[in-house]
């Protein structure tokens, strides 16, 4: 990992190499080890490490930027030359919004070494144990295992330096019987010693146990008990498409002119919190802006959006909220450390309180239909049950859903008290749901 | 880069390795974003590094750097031989690369004006001249131009004795409008949705678009689908083209005939797929006039290359003939396993990605009418051409897109527009429903320069040529019947 004071010499080399009046230099990157493996074996086992700088400047009024990957004294040059050389280039005025302001941020702990440090063998024989545990019941396992760290460093020519590392670990597990009867379960933290790989493990194969039996189940309104992993996929198109300042004033989001106004059930709420200890994250944003919690949906309520430097501006009386991202912010600020707040219920009540209904372990491929609405469509995928009075029958074949995003959010019936991380949007926090009538329009073909 | 590639090759056969390759790769990357008659970014990036893969007793291992000195070349050596005898502690079916003569040489991709040496003065006067056009339009509240180049230098070297180097020029540009008005949102790209038209090719694509020459009309059409009738539901013919047929043939045809996902390679993320082995040479795929190949030889698609990522020549496959199932897209380590020989389809999207089994320029053959007769014929149907939302099951086959707008077709002509169409279907039945392919007047090769797979994911450059197809009686009008 590139170190403090490393960063930040190669930023004062850029901001010294710099004639414009106003540079800004990220030195960005990581390292990430990532161990896939399929059909009971490792496939792929990979390592890549990569920095780079980008060098952004305002000079005579117009904006450019610059990015290498190289870091010697004369490539930093050289790139500080590009940035300048294309905001000379450019036909029209252009501002850099960064930060005047030089305050002293939090220093979050976000970096484990160990994490890090971890040797392949100890990766492969963590992957060992899953795919003992798979091949014992005559499965195959399919996943990945990775560990990464990452470096945000930015320093800007108003006196202005920040530096923030973290480290991730992130498991996936896809098993499968000889009919190809799907189970699906995962884990996400900070650090790989949190990684519960046998719990993964265990999930994973229950449900390929639960799927033996099955059953066929048309395209039609049921009631669903979504786990974590689905949630996690309604939720980041829920923040995508509403939560920017861009989109509001773009007109696209669907919290334009609603502020104030119910737009999901009063059970439910959203707040971006990167000092959440559940959702931690870097205490500064891409444009030396402190990012502070913000309450996004509130009992249902819309409350606030996005804001950075730029799109705070154009709106009366509003501040960046500090969800700046860095030049050229082509989506504009978005909120990556979101919560959704948690219920009373769990999983098993979930499945009890249902008369007939689908259990649906996680979603595939799901996309936009309409982005103001919104409607969104994808599949249901490795683990999706048939629940008859009160308990999983069977597994079904996979269906697709359409459904209107914040029509969705109003009928949810129970939210559980137990929440999961995920490294989606930025950082998730989430809990399971049971939500009412979830609309399915077609399946594949033995769902039919 | 030759020396570097040496160096490391000798110090993975010394440190054990059974075979190693190593990629070594120069880039540079600009892109110009306007909007709204402002430059909202101008990209300019520059990466270099390398990858070295290992195959130690039939376990692949990888490890990549972008520091070249002798030093950081043996650690990454030396990690990808250790990653390599890591992966072996799980055992496993061992890999196996089919024999392929080790090839030596040269290609560049073709070009005629390099963009890098093109004023940026007149990239952005090109881009801003369609930005004044399209805000002429009083209900377009947002417009959107860009240009995106590509440059790249790959030498690629083998310790079977391969030693190829590889340049490629890919340019890309495009136009989208973007109308407002209330809870409706409209959107008009050309000459392509998601940022435009891409090749492997020089300043001159940009220039034969002709973007100034359709603003007008994106914006336009953005305009009038706000008070233009919702596409109704139900079963009609479609007929589709350009980069929706495109993304068409890409969802159920391209990513299906993959034959890592056969094998569970991708199981745990992009998913299987229904065309198992047992369904070669035997499974009717399409109706018999569909005819689908997968071709890296043709230099000027966005997929394009001389050589693929395990050193083999670029290669053209059936995969669909007659509508028969008949090919796969295949990498040495895949192809094997079932005792084909490679289609040439490992690609890796940089020097620090693994290679994977990935498209390469899949086209649609084009049949014998014309496109105007493919219309004239048509008795109630709608045209559907630009892509806007995309969706398809984890084994390809029940796939739902949504397009920007389309044409009405009543009794053989056009008469209408239609806001928000949206098809379904499942991947057989929908392609034995094709019953009639435009001819080569309306051929064009189409970039899709964002195709994701992998873990860590991949983003790959891919292109498909087709021209316009009917399909009969397909489910049209998903997501908004509720």
């Amino acid at each position: 990992m590139i170190s403090e004071v490393h960063a930040r010499r190669i930023l004062e080399q850029a901001l010294s190499a710099s004639p414009a009046a106003r540079t800004v230099a990220y030195l960005m990157g990581g390292k990430e080890s990532l161990t896939r493996f399929a059909e009971n074996a490792i496939h792929q086992n990979v390592l890549k490490k990569d920095y780079y700088l980008k060098v952004v400047v305002e000079h005579e009024g117009k904006v450019g930027m610059a990015t290498s990957n190289l870091f010697d004294p004369a490539s930093v040059r050289r790139t500080v030359e590009q940035a300048v050389t294309v905001a000379k280039l450019q036909t029209k005025p252009s501002r850099l919004f960064f930060s005047d302001k030089v305050t002293e941020y939090a220093r979050v702990p976000l970096y484990d070494e160990a994490t890090i440090e971890m040797s392949p063998e100890a990766r492969a024989d963590r992957v060992k144990e899953i795919v003992d545990a798979a091949r014992g019941r005559g499965y195959k396992a399919s996943g990945a295992f990775s560990v990464s760290d990452w470096v945000t460093s930015i320093a800007c020519n108003s006196g202005f330096h920040g530096y923030h590392t973290e480290t991730t670990a992130n498991l996936t597990l896809t098993v499968m019987d000889q009919d190809n009867l799907a189970g699906f379960a995962e884990h996400a933290a900070h650090t790989v010693g949190e990684i519960d790989h046998r719990g993964v493990a265990e999930r994973a194969i229950r449900k390929v146990d639960l799927s033996k039996r099955r059953h066929s189940l048309g395209p039609g309104q049921y009631d669903v008990v979504l786990e974590h992993s689905a949630v996690v996929s309604l939720a980041m198109f829920l923040i995508y498409l509403g939560m920017s300042a861009q989109d509001v004033h773009e007109g696209t989001s669907f919290m334009a002119g609603r502020l104030g106004q119910k737009i999901t059930g009063g059970n439910f709420t959203l707040i971006d919190d990167a000092t959440h200890p559940g959702t931690p994250g870097r205490a500064f944003d891409y444009q030396g802006v402190p990012r502070r919690p913000l309450t996004l949906i509130e009992n249902g309520v819309a409350r606030a959006y996005a804001h950075d430097l730029e799109t705070a501006e154009k709106e009366p009386g509003a501040a960046s909220t500090g969800h700046g991202n860095p030049y050229p912010s082509l989506y504009g600020p978005m909120p990556f450390n979101n919560r959704i707040e948690p219920g009373d219920s769990n999983l098993e009540e979930m499945i009890r309180s249902t008369k007939r209904g689908i259990y649906v372990t996680h979603f595939h491929y799901d996309n936009v239909v309409d982005p103001k609405v919104p409607i969104i469509t994808g599949m249901t995928r490795d683990g999706t049950f048939l629940i008859e009075e009160g308990e999983i029958v069977g597994s079904i074949g996979n269906l697709r859903y359409n459904e209107r995003l914040l029509d969705a959010f109003a009928r949810i019936e129970k939210i559980s008290s137990d929440r999961k991380f995920f490294f989606e949007a930025g950082k998730l926090l989430v809990p399971a749901m049971k939500i009412n009538q979830f609309t399915f329009t077609g399946g594949t073909p033995d769902a039919q | 880069m030759k020396d570097h590639a040496n160096l490391a090759l000798n110090l993975a056969t010394r440190y054990g390795a059974d075979y190693a390759d190593v990629r070594i790769v120069e880039r540079d990357f600009e892109a110009l974003f306007l909007k709204n008659r402002g430059i909202e970014g101008v990209v300019n990036n520059h990466s270099y590094g390398m990858g070295i893969r290992v195959l130690v007793d039939g376990f692949f291992g990888f490890a990549a750097n972008p520091d070249l000195t002798p030093e950081k070349i043996d650690i990454a050596v030396r990690r990808a031989v250790a990653i390599a005898r890591a992966s072996a502690r799980v055992g496993g079916e061992r890999t196996v690369l089919t024999a392929e003569k080790a090839h030596t040489g040269e290609w560049s991709s073709p070009w005629k004006i390099d963009p890098f040496t093109v004023p940026l003065e007149q990239k952005i006067g090109l881009l801003m001249a369609c930005e004044e056009i399209m805000a002429k339009e009083k209900k377009v509240t947002v417009t959107r131009s860009s240009m995106n180049f590509l440059r790249e230098t790959k030498h690629f070297a083998s310790t079977e004795g391969a030693s190829i180097t590889q340049r490629v020029l890919q340019s890309g540009a495009g136009i989208a409008a973007m109308a407002v008005e209330g809870n409706e949102v409209q959107v008009r790209s050309f000459p392509a949705s998601f940022r435009g038209q891409y090749m492997n090719a020089g300043y001159e694509l940009i220039e034969s678009l002709k973007l100034s020459e359709n603003a007008a009309h994106c914006a336009s059409e953005a305009a009038q689908l706000l008070a233009a009738p919702q596409c109704p539901s139900g079963n009609y013919d479609i007929i589709i083209g350009k980069s929706q047929l495109a993304l068409q043939v890409h969802e159920s045809c391209g990513h299906a005939s993959e034959l890592d996902r056969v094998f569970g390679m991708e199981a745990n993320y992009a998913g299987m797929t229904f065309l198992t082995v047992d369904k070669l040479g035997n499974f009717r795929y399409g109706s018999d006039i569909v005819n689908i190949t997968s071709d890296a030889t043709c230099a000027a698609g966005l997929g394009a290359f001389g050589y693929d990522d395990d050193g083999v020549p670029a290669r053209r496959t059936d995969v669909v003939k007659d509508g028969m199932f008949v090919g796969y897209l295949s990498s040495r380590d895949t192809a094997s396993r079932v005792g084909l020989a490679t289609s040439g389809n490992a690609r890796a999207e940089d020097w620090n990605a693994i290679p994977l089994v990935r498209m390469s320029c899949v086209n649609l053959a084009p049949g014998d009418i014309s496109y105007e007769e493919m219309i004239a014929s048509t008795e109630r149907g709608i045209i559907l051409n630009e892509n806007k939302s995309w969706s398809i099951d984890d084994l390809r086959l029940n796939f739902q897109f949504g397009m920007e707008l389309g044409y009405m077709v009543e009794k053989g002509k056009i008469t209408g527009i239609v806001k928000n169409p949206t098809y379904t279907g499942i991947t057989p039945e929908f392609w034995r429903s094709c019953d009639a392919i435009a001819n080569r007047d309306s051929w064009n090769i189409w970039g899709v320069p964002n195709c994701g797979k992998g873990q860590p994911t991949q983003t790959m450059r891919v292109a498909h040529g087709v021209s316009y197809a009917r399909f009969r009686g397909v489910k049209v009008g998903v997501g908004y019947d509720k």
